[in-house]
């Protein structure tokens, strides 16, 4: 038994003990927690040296935003290849490009470093032609004599002639283009190419020789002279002008035989340019592109415009169901109230879709033509919750060519579903009668239909589906001819729950067709090939959090109805997207992007000249083409949707809240503003046909005369009462 | 019992403070009494409003800075020339001051508000901005219609010029409602010659301090002496916003700003200037 004080001493050896456990235990977990506190910073370290990476040199297909598959495969053999050709290991480089040539695609498409998606033939040439000189030597040594054996099999009359050889001759000049005889094959594949009308894939050829073959024996006169000729069919006229110049200098007095008579090339040339080219050609196809670009002065006469005529659309029943639906919340999210409807227009009428009831109007006397249902209805269809999940205002879309008025809608009996679709519907355009309506069940349209001759290109997308569809349907019966998919978009929620799905654009320019998808990508397609010829990327960041409280202020893109828009000045496109806060500006001839800045997400580009790009949101802004500065901005009482502007020789008109401001596009000064007769609304789009400026608001369209075209006595229709249905 | 029983334990403690409060009082009302008769003075001019004051601010607002200072010049420039050209005698464009801010988009406010991280790398708006106060002088030589005109003349060419104006409605936070913002305050009417009006206010003031002293002295028997003491308490606002007005009245003093000449009301009516005087006669 120990006695009280062996007692104390052995509670203190314990204490002491239990001390030191305590204490060593402590600074262990300190130190573990120290190391692993370090490996956080080190792998946070690793992780920030990683993002920046990504941030920097990210390939374009793995950019936030729009997915396009790429073939990973072939893209895996050409990251291999370009890094043996960094490491100048030339035998495994070109085993690598063997392979490459001889692997099937998956996928059309391969990214560069610059942000496109171009065709995977042409990626893999451009990385032929990348290679240095030692590995030029090499690749010679490697394939010479078998190039030279297959091009002389192909070509034993001189001319390729039928397309079987025309064909495999692709094949050698894509696989073997650097060997000695990569420059004959390149020519003859561009005289073939320029015989059958095809000038851009004969400027190319020619191009690739002049770039990529310095040791040709081609006559470089000859091959300039080509190109020239090529450029000028397909109306690259700056390029042409170019070239000529650079003949004129390089190789002056120097003839060449051309139709087997011997012209001087600058002079031949030169008469082949229209006259005043460099400054008609991209003012004419800027006008072809803009339809709001106008060639005279719009002469308005005092400060208070008088109208030729008014047709108010907005139905009592259906204004008080939009209030309803903006105080029981179902609605709140969409901004109803400010919603101008989509408007069409051909030499006789003006043709409106106002949440899926389209009807046209007489543009001379202002009289109903025809319209598909009554505006009363609405107010019942509003009541649906289904409604306001499904609605998607920049969904609603019309268009009018030749007798055929082609509109995108919920039709009224599907208010009321769940996931409602969008249905492509084509009326007769003097009648209002339905032609035809998409028929396919879970089919839902997104774009505006473009129609060019019997054909109708339009993008769809399966309802619970994300992957975009262009199609190419037939105008007569609505029959789908063919189909390309494009891509996944990656879509934000709605406060219904519902993905709101981006409003691709389309724009058409000879062969090719322009698609901005509003979602981090441009496509160009082919459309004699009916293929992608190329994809931009360019991160697009979505909020897919679903924080949308029905409580929270409207952002201000909300309000407006900020759509993307793109605008084309021969080669230059200038394109800005819906939720995006860039505008880029792109060089489609040699596929560059020639600058992108900063812009407010709410602003919406309206309108190019030759000095500026025009974008509104709740200022006017006039960017600079060239030094992409802002030139001038000024506020303006912008409150609705529609948003767009008249562009005049020296100035511009907007239809405002507070009318219609005439601005000055020198500075941006309010030279003017026409109050008009629609002074309760909240002012909306702007459009000019006829000798008539119509002015479509959140509830009417009013047209006013200009210059001094003899108006009839002003007329104010009400839509219900004043006709019937078809 | 039991019940009481606390009470009585506190009520010494009562009677300890009900003590010390009348300890406190009485004597001071006695030595009031023991002076003469003590007399508030009221005095009250009324004035018809001679300036109109309204407030414009002039914003530029950016992603890029070079953008927002564009901006901005170019809405001060076309202000200015908006409002000069309305050709309204006796309008002035009083400079107030400009500021460079920068503020948190709705969702980092949301961020903020939840207590969570706010991420700053997101890009913010460089804000440029300027206050104008729009003068109009010499209003009340015209009448009620014609002012009203020439409100809505400078009010529409500011909103057509771009120019906010009237107080600022916009929530401090996105999205929320801030009801003392609800009320957009276009126009503030403005006596100036405060002083002056004073001085004639004050006369009243006393006067009617020596009437009250001579119904007291009538009433109470004794006869009115000579005046012991004079305290000008000075405006007689009967709300609180005057303890606030007195306060920065003081600062503005200690601090050497000057103080205005001029008395505001957000109503076109005639405006009161009134002031208190506290006299203290003796009895004889």
């Amino acid at each position: 038994m120990l006695s009280m004080g062996a007692h104390l001493k052995l509670f203190n050896l314990k204490s002491v003990r239990t001390q030191c456990l305590v204490w060593c235990g402590a600074l262990l977990l300190y130190c573990q927690v120290g190391v692993a506190q370090a490996q956080v910073i080190i792998m946070n370290g690793v992780a920030v040296a990683r993002e920046a990476v990504a941030a920097n040199g990210v390939t374009p297909h793995k950019m936030p935003g729009f997915s396009i598959s790429v073939d990973e495969k072939k893209l895996n053999l050409l990251e291999d290849y370009e890094r043996y050709i960094r490491h100048r290991m030339w035998e495994k480089a070109l085993t690598s490009l063997k392979e490459l040539s001889d692997t099937k695609s998956t996928s059309r498409l391969l990214p560069t470093k610059d942000g496109f998606l171009i065709d995977a033939e042409d990626r893999v040439f451009q990385a032929l032609t990348a290679l240095p000189a030692e590995g030029r030597e090499a690749f010679r040594l490697f394939f010479d004599g078998k190039a030279r054996k297959q091009f002389e099999d192909l070509t034993s009359s001189g001319q390729l002639l039928t397309p079987q050889a025309i064909q495999e001759a692709r094949l050698v000049f894509s696989q073997y283009f650097l060997t000695s005889i990569g420059d004959d094959v390149a020519d003859l594949l561009g005289n073939d190419a320029f015989e059958q009308g095809k000038f851009p894939q004969a400027a190319r050829y020619w191009r690739a020789i002049l770039d990529h073959h310095p040791d040709s024996n081609l006559s470089e006169v000859d091959l300039n002279v080509k190109y020239a000729l090529a450029l000028i069919r397909n109306r690259q006229l700056e390029q042409a002008a170019s070239t000529i110049q650079l003949i004129s200098q390089q190789y002056a007095d120097q003839k060449v035989t051309l139709g087997g008579e011997s012209v001087d090339p600058v002079v031949y040339l030169k008469a082949l340019l229209p006259a005043d080219s460099e400054k008609n050609s991209s003012h004419t196809l800027a006008s072809t592109v803009l339809s709001n670009r106008l060639s005279q002065p719009l002469e308005l006469t005092g400060k208070t415009l008088q109208p030729r005529w008014q047709v108010t659309f907005l139905d009592q029943t259906a204004e008080q169901a939009i209030a309803n639906s903006q105080s029981d919340y179902y609605g709140r999210s969409k901004s109803y109230q400010t919603f101008v409807p989509p408007m069409a227009v051909d030499d006789q009428r003006a043709y409106f879709n106002f949440y899926g009831i389209c009807f046209g109007v007489d543009l001379q006397s202002g009289k109903l033509v025809w319209r598909n249902a009554k505006f009363k209805d609405l107010g019942t269809n509003f009541n649906n919750y289904s409604f306001h999940q499904s609605s998607n205002l920049n969904q609603y879309h019309i268009t009018v060519d030749g007798d055929y008025v082609l509109t995108t809608l919920i039709p009224q009996k599907e208010m009321n579903r769940y996931r409602a679709c969008y249905r492509l519907i084509a009326y007769q355009r003097d009648s209002g009668k339905q032609l035809w309506q998409s028929n396919q069940t879970n089919e839902s349209f997104i774009s505006r239909p473009l129609i060019d001759g019997d054909q109708v290109y339009v993008i769809s997308h399966q309802q619970n589906n994300k992957l975009l569809t262009l199609n190419c349907l037939q105008l007569k019966t609505g029959k789908k001819q063919w189909s390309i998919p494009l891509g996944s978009v990656v879509a934000g929620n709605s406060s219904n729950g519902m993905p709101i799905m981006p409003i691709p654009i389309l724009r058409k320019t000879g062969d090719s067709l322009l698609i901005l998808t509003n979602n981090g990508a441009l496509f160009e397609i082919n459309l004699s090939t009916k293929a992608i010829n190329w994809a931009f990327r360019y991160p697009y960041k979505v909020d897919q959090s679903s924080t949308n409280h029905y409580y929270a202020a409207l952002d201000e893109e909300v309000q407006l109805h900020s759509e993307g828009q793109m605008l084309r000045d021969a080669n230059l496109v200038y394109f800005k997207e819906a939720g995006m806060d860039e505008v880029f500006a792109l060089d489609l001839s040699v596929k560059k992007m020639l600058w992108k800045r900063p812009i407010k997400t709410s602003a919406q580009l309206v309108g190019i000249d030759q000095k500026n790009l025009y974008l509104l949101s709740r200022e006017l802004e006039a960017i600079d083409r060239q030094s992409h500065e802002l030139n001038w901005a000024v506020k303006l009482p912008v409150a609705a949707g529609g948003m767009s502007a008249l562009l005049g020789p020296d100035r511009l008109w907007v239809f405002t809240s507070r009318g219609i401001f005439e601005i000055s596009q020198t500075n941006g000064d309010v030279l003017e503003i026409y109050r008009g007769h629609d002074l309760t609304s909240l002012g909306g789009s702007i459009d000019f046909q006829r000798g008539l400026m119509l002015c479509i608001s959140n509830q009417a369209v009013t047209a006013y005369p200009v210059g001094d075209s003899d108006p009839p006595p002003a007329a104010e229709t009400d839509i219900e009462t004043e006709n019937k249905q078809p | 019992m039991s019940g009481l029983s606390p009470l009585m334990q506190r009520l010494p403690l009562f009677a300890l403070a009900v003590f010390l409060c009348g300890g406190n009082i009485t004597p001071s009302s006695f030595a009031d009494e023991a002076q003469g008769i003590t007399v508030m003075g009221l005095g009250s001019i009324e004035a018809k409003p001679s300036v109109v004051e309204l407030t414009g601010v002039v914003i530029g607002q950016g992603q890029l800075a070079g953008d927002a200072v564009t901006k901005f010049h170019g809405n001060r420039r076309r202000a200015e020339t908006a409002f000069k050209n309305l050709n309204i005698p006796g309008l002035e464009i009083v400079e107030e001051g400009m500021s460079l801010y920068s503020s948190l988009n709705a969702s980092q406010m949301q961020a903020m508000m939840r207590g969570m991280a706010v991420n700053n790398a997101e890009s913010q708006e460089l804000s440029v901005s300027e206050t104008l106060k729009l003068r109009v002088t010499g209003i009340d030589k015209l009448s009620s219609q014609e002012l009203l005109e020439i409100i809505v003349r400078i009010v529409d060419s500011g909103k057509d010029a771009g120019v906010i104006i009237g107080n600022d409605t916009s929530p401090s936070v996105p999205g929320t409602y801030n009801a003392s913002k609800a009320r957009n305050t276009m126009a503030t009417f403005k006596v100036t010659d405060v002083e002056k009006m004073k001085e004639a206010a004050y006369e009243q003031a006393v006067k009617d301090a020596r009437t009250k002293a001579e119904k007291l002295a009538k009433l109470t028997g004794v006869k009115l002496g000579r005046v012991l003491s004079v305290d000008g308490v000075g405006d007689s606002q009967k709300n609180t916003a005057a303890i606030y007005n007195q306060i920065i009245s003081q600062y503005m003093a200690a601090t050497g700003v000057n103080q205005t000449e001029e008395q505001a009301s957000t109503l076109l009516k005639a405006i009161p200037i009134a002031v208190a005087v506290r006299v203290t006669y003796s009895i004889e």
